[in-house]
């Protein structure tokens, strides 16, 4: 097991800097998933840490050993390719003993690693066929087989499901899971998918404009979002946010709806966020009433539509409701569970119960 | 309404047909014109002994043919022809591959190299006989300086028999460069570049990586290139005739040459019509044998 550490990492293409200085420290051993919307640089990190695309400035630490001049080979990383990266013209046993030569290993013993490899993805009945006679799922197979043939501590992966449907994604996101698990092994896994990130990381790094936004753990990132971005984007469907003014009676959206959020900051305005599944239905406190927009029942939930100070939010109520478009709810929100967002998006920490007397007296 | 709809159906067919071949007609029109009715003429008039005009006069079987056989200039030709395509088609696509290597490399300012390497396409045959025939003048060209100045002995690089076809080829191989060139980087530049960051990842080496990916995933490229070169080779002219016209003693004669020489020249259209129908045949037998053989081994994706 090997960990890898990234010291203000930065890259830049000419003047234009895509990367923007990262400090990480991925544990060995550790499920790391980076996570951020098309273009944000998530794959030009990993590509960085593979060895593929040189290193701007800052310092790459493979257990501890500085790593930024390593040839790729030196890693002692396997890759798997969005595209899964197959060769054509060989057979998928070709395919996943490529380059073992040149770790000093048999033919012998190439092909019982190779044997195991295919054991352990499925596909020992397979060894004798060419990638274009595979169906998607099972060429994925053949590049994570490539990938774990190598016994590399590091394992790194670049949107390795996109290319499949949602039900073979589902069933190898758990299977890449296990065998992460199994093999011990160091992954990096890139995606856009913030649902494979939640499901599958120990600890995820959301990156957006080649930027850190916030690193923890998927629960950290979706109870306390560092920002309004995260908060948008982790989250499905995603934090509802509104702009609010502070009164003395409370935060007042723009449409007059009063909010008590259990958080003090001297900000005048802020941006006010909450999860759509902690907009419940309200049995006796009402935290305000809304207009149904639109109405989607999932069987499992339903998605409440509506109007709040001039933005669309959703609401998600468990199970089915049979509620009609027009309809006036009444809704309710723990306060703890709203969050206050300062001018540029920061998220604003929630009082401390002690802190929140001495600054009662102090104000 | 029943009986009705059969017969528009086959009017429909019919008028499509004629819009189809109304569309086609320019192309049939000038394939026709300027491929196959000479193609037919051409085996038309193996069979005849001609005037000078090519006016058939009289039929005179297999005479031509027989004759080619037995005559030994024929052969002659033969053995240059077959001499320049084995000196010109191997050696253009060494070469081109070679040089589509290096400009395939990521470098800065390798656009003005693919330029460099590909800017013979953009040279006319005579064109560049003329400058070659100034390369190999024996008192003024550079070959012959460069002799000179190393101390070895000038050689009549054109006139010599020894020489002529090597020179010639040399030229040859020289034009082609350009266009193979440029057909084999742009079949380069298709291979995906995971391919090689996979294996850069795997630890392979230039060479493995060359042998392993590149040339399996060129194969098609390299396969049509082979197709072309060894049919243009066999169709030379120009060079040939600015060059050294056949000579010395007969020694660049190739048949296409040959060929318009006995019907241009010597007027014996007969004859060269005759050699004309066994090149294509030639041509032909060797076309379908590379794609018996070769095909095989070529990797489509």
């Amino acid at each position: 097991m090997k960990s890898i550490q990234l010291q203000n990492i930065k890259k830049a293409y000419d003047e234009t800097e895509v990367i923007r200085g990262i400090d990480v420290t991925i544990e060995a051993g550790e499920f790391f998933a980076l996570v951020g919307p098309s273009g944000c640089g998530k794959s030009t990190m990993l590509r960085m840490i593979a060895g593929l695309e040189s290193i701007t400035s800052g310092t790459l630490r493979i257990d501890g050993v500085a790593a930024n001049d390593l040839k790729p080979s030196e890693r002692q990383l396997s890759m798997v390719f969005q595209n899964y990266a197959l060769y054509p013209h060989m057979t998928v046993e070709k395919n996943i003993t490529f380059g073992l030569h040149t770790k000093g290993l048999t033919k012998l013993e190439q092909r019982e690693r190779c044997l195991e490899a295919a054991e352990t993805l499925g596909l020992t009945d397979y060894l004798k066929r060419k990638p274009r006679e595979l169906s998607g799922g099972q060429r994925q197979r053949v590049a994570l087989a490539r990938a774990i043939v190598t016994e590399s501590p590091i394992c790194l992966m670049d949107e390795p499901l996109s290319n499949l449907d949602a039900k073979l994604r589902a069933k190898m996101r758990s299977e890449i899971r296990q065998l992460q698990r199994k093999l011990k092994l160091t992954m990096i896994y890139v995606t856009h998918d913030q649902v494979e990130a939640m499901t599958m990381a120990d600890r995820m790094m959301l990156l957006n404009d080649g930027e850190v936004q916030q690193v923890g753990q998927p629960l950290d990132l979706y109870n306390k979002p560092a920002n309004t971005f995260v908060a948008s984007f982790i989250g499905s469907p995603p934090m509802n946010l509104t702009p609010v003014q502070r009164t003395d009676n409370g935060w007042v959206a723009s449409d007059g709806r009063l909010f008590h959020p259990n958080t003090l900051t001297r900000e005048d305005t802020a941006t006010l966020g909450i999860r759509p599944e902690q907009i419940t239905p309200a049995n006796e406190d009402v935290t305000f009433y809304a207009e149904l927009k639109n109405i989607e029942v999932l069987g499992t939930e339903t998605i409440l539509a509506f109007d709040m100070g001039g933005v669309e939010w959703l609401a998600k109520w468990p199970g089915q409701w049979p509620l009609s478009i027009g309809e006036k709810i009444a809704c309710y929100v723990d306060p703890k569970q709203m969050s206050l967002f300062d001018t540029d998006g920061n998220r604003i920490e929630p009082r401390q119960p002690k802190l929140f007397e001495a600054l009662e007296v102090f104000q | 309404m029943t009986v009705a709809l059969p017969r528009q159906r086959v009017r429909t067919r019919l008028s499509d047909a004629a819009s189809g071949l109304l569309y086609l007609s320019p192309s049939i029109a000038l394939f026709g014109i300027f491929l196959v009715y000479p193609l037919f003429r051409t085996i038309y008039l193996s069979f005849f002994q001609t005037d000078t005009q090519g006016t058939p006069l009289s039929y005179v079987g297999g005479e031509h043919y027989a004759k080619l056989f037995t005559s030994a200039s024929f052969w002659q030709s033969i053995q240059a022809t077959v001499g320049f395509v084995l000196l010109t088609v191997p050696l253009t696509i060494i070469i081109a591959l070679g040089l589509a290597l290096l400009a395939n490399e990521k470098l800065r300012g390798i656009g003005i190299f693919r330029t460099a390497f590909s800017a013979t396409m953009g040279m006319s045959v005579a064109a560049s006989s003329v400058i070659w025939m100034f390369m190999y003048n024996p008192s003024i060209g550079i070959f012959n300086r460069f002799l000179e100045a190393v101390g070895a002995s000038e050689v009549q690089w054109l006139l010599d028999p020894q020489y002529a076809l090597l020179s010639v080829s040399l030229a040859t191989v020289w034009m082609n460069i350009g266009f193979t060139f440029l057909i084999l980087l742009g079949g380069l530049q298709n291979i995906d570049r995971t391919l090689y960051e996979s294996a850069d990842i795997a630890g392979t080496n230039y060479w493995t990586q060359l042998r392993a990916i590149t040339i399996p995933m060129l194969s098609p490229t390299l396969f049509f290139v082979g197709i072309i070169s060894l049919i243009n080779a066999f169709q030379t002219f120009g060079q040939i005739d600015l060059l050294t016209k056949g000579g010395p003693t007969n020694s660049t004669n190739v048949i296409v040459y040959a060929i318009y020489k006995d019907a241009f020249i010597n007027y014996n259209v007969g004859g060269a019509s005759a050699q004309a129908v066994l090149l294509f045949l030639a041509v032909l037998l060797l076309t379908w044998l590379q794609f018996k053989l070769v095909e095989r081994k070529v990797h489509y994706q």
